[in-house]
């Protein structure tokens, strides 16, 4: 029997429902997304990619994950 | 400011010393923007022509295929990165893209764009001296983009600027340098670079900018969206060292009356 939950959670603006007590770090590698050449924000404030594997998500957080686009 | 090379009457310097802005040196003083291309290759092409060594991105929300291709291609070219805070309209976003664009890049550049509105695209005076102060602050090299008005430009020194960026006129406009006194102003009192920034159509704009005093150019649509990108890049590259190279020969005073080239002795009509 699977206790584990879901909490719903905002990633770059669209909504996603994800296991509770999943860490950052593991949440960029289910998403397939590379750990170099980005950064994230989570609810405004800057996530250090030093604590990426301690940061534990938890419900109704904003993420921002963001990279460099051709501007300017 | 006025440039640390000396005019020699026999032998100019050239093509130029590099730039130094926050002690970090630029090799190149035409800086170009990413934006606006049709294409990586074309972007590409165009980089190598301008001969720049720094150039623009921009901080947006991560897609794999925009984001990875342009990463690997300024890597490819060893270019330094100027991230930018284009998009903003407040200062509070201008320095949280700041602090992200640091995350990304490892790098304390940043070029502070807070835009008013979407219509004109001019820069906020306000809320850029604001971001400029509290990024300044906290160490980064803040390249301030703003209008070219010399006492905002001498206040965005006084909180912090590493350079400061007046628009020729606005953003993508191609209307070269509208207020030549005003950047010249700017240029003449300023103790830290000056970046002539927005604007740029073609050569004689950029050559304007340097004879005008400026430390450098930023060109992105002028190049970007001309038809043919690399033929102006190299354009742009040729007018920038030609309007250096103006700037320190000495150009003759302006006269109000004609003064004759020829000598007026030995003429056979007395």
């Amino acid at each position: 029997m699977n206790l584990r939950k879901d909490i719903d959670i905002t990633i770059n603006g669209k909504a996603l429902s994800i296991n509770e007590s999943i860490s950052l770090a593991a949440l960029l590698d289910e998403l397939t997304i590379p750990t170099i050449g980005v950064a994230i924000a989570i609810n405004q404030e800057i996530i250090h990619k030093s604590q990426w594997t301690m940061r534990i998500i938890t419900g109704g957080e904003e993420i921002e994950i963001v990279s460099i686009v051709a501007g300017g | 400011m006025t440039t640390t090379a000396q005019a020699n009457a026999t032998e100019p310097v050239t093509p130029y010393p590099p730039l130094v802005i926050g002690g970090e040196e630029v090799s190149s003083r035409l800086i170009t923007g990413s934006g606006g291309m049709t294409s990586l290759s074309a972007l590409k092409a165009a980089l190598i022509a301008s001969k720049t060594s720094l150039t623009t991105v921009a901080i947006r929300r991560f897609e794999p295929t925009s984001s990875m291709g342009l990463y690997k291609l300024l890597g490819e070219l060893n270019l330094k990165i100027l991230p930018n805070t284009a998009g903003c309209y407040s200062h509070k976003e201008a320095i949280l893209t700041a602090k992200l664009a640091s995350e990304v890049l490892g790098t304390k550049f940043i070029k502070i764009e807070v835009i008013a509105d979407d219509a004109t695209l001019l820069p906020d005076p306000i809320e850029t001296l604001r971001a400029t102060e509290s990024l300044a602050n906290e160490g980064f090299l803040v390249m301030a983009y703003c209008s070219d008005d010399p006492i905002l430009a001498r206040r965005l020194e006084l909180a912090g600027a590493a350079a400061v960026m007046p628009l020729g006129s606005p953003i993508g406009s191609g209307l070269g340098i509208l207020n030549p006194y005003n950047i010249e102003s700017i240029t003449n009192h300023s103790n830290v670079p000056v970046i002539l920034d927005a604007g740029v159509g073609g050569a004689s704009d950029v050559s304007q900018a340097m004879e005008l005093g400026c430390d450098g150019v930023l060109v992105a649509s002028a190049i970007n969206r001309a038809q043919y990108p690399e033929l102006m890049a190299k354009s742009l590259a040729l007018a920038l060292e030609a309007g250096y190279l103006t700037r320190i020969s000495g150009r003759i005073p302006k006269r109000d009356q004609a003064l004759a080239s020829s000598p007026t002795e030995g003429m056979i009509a007395q």
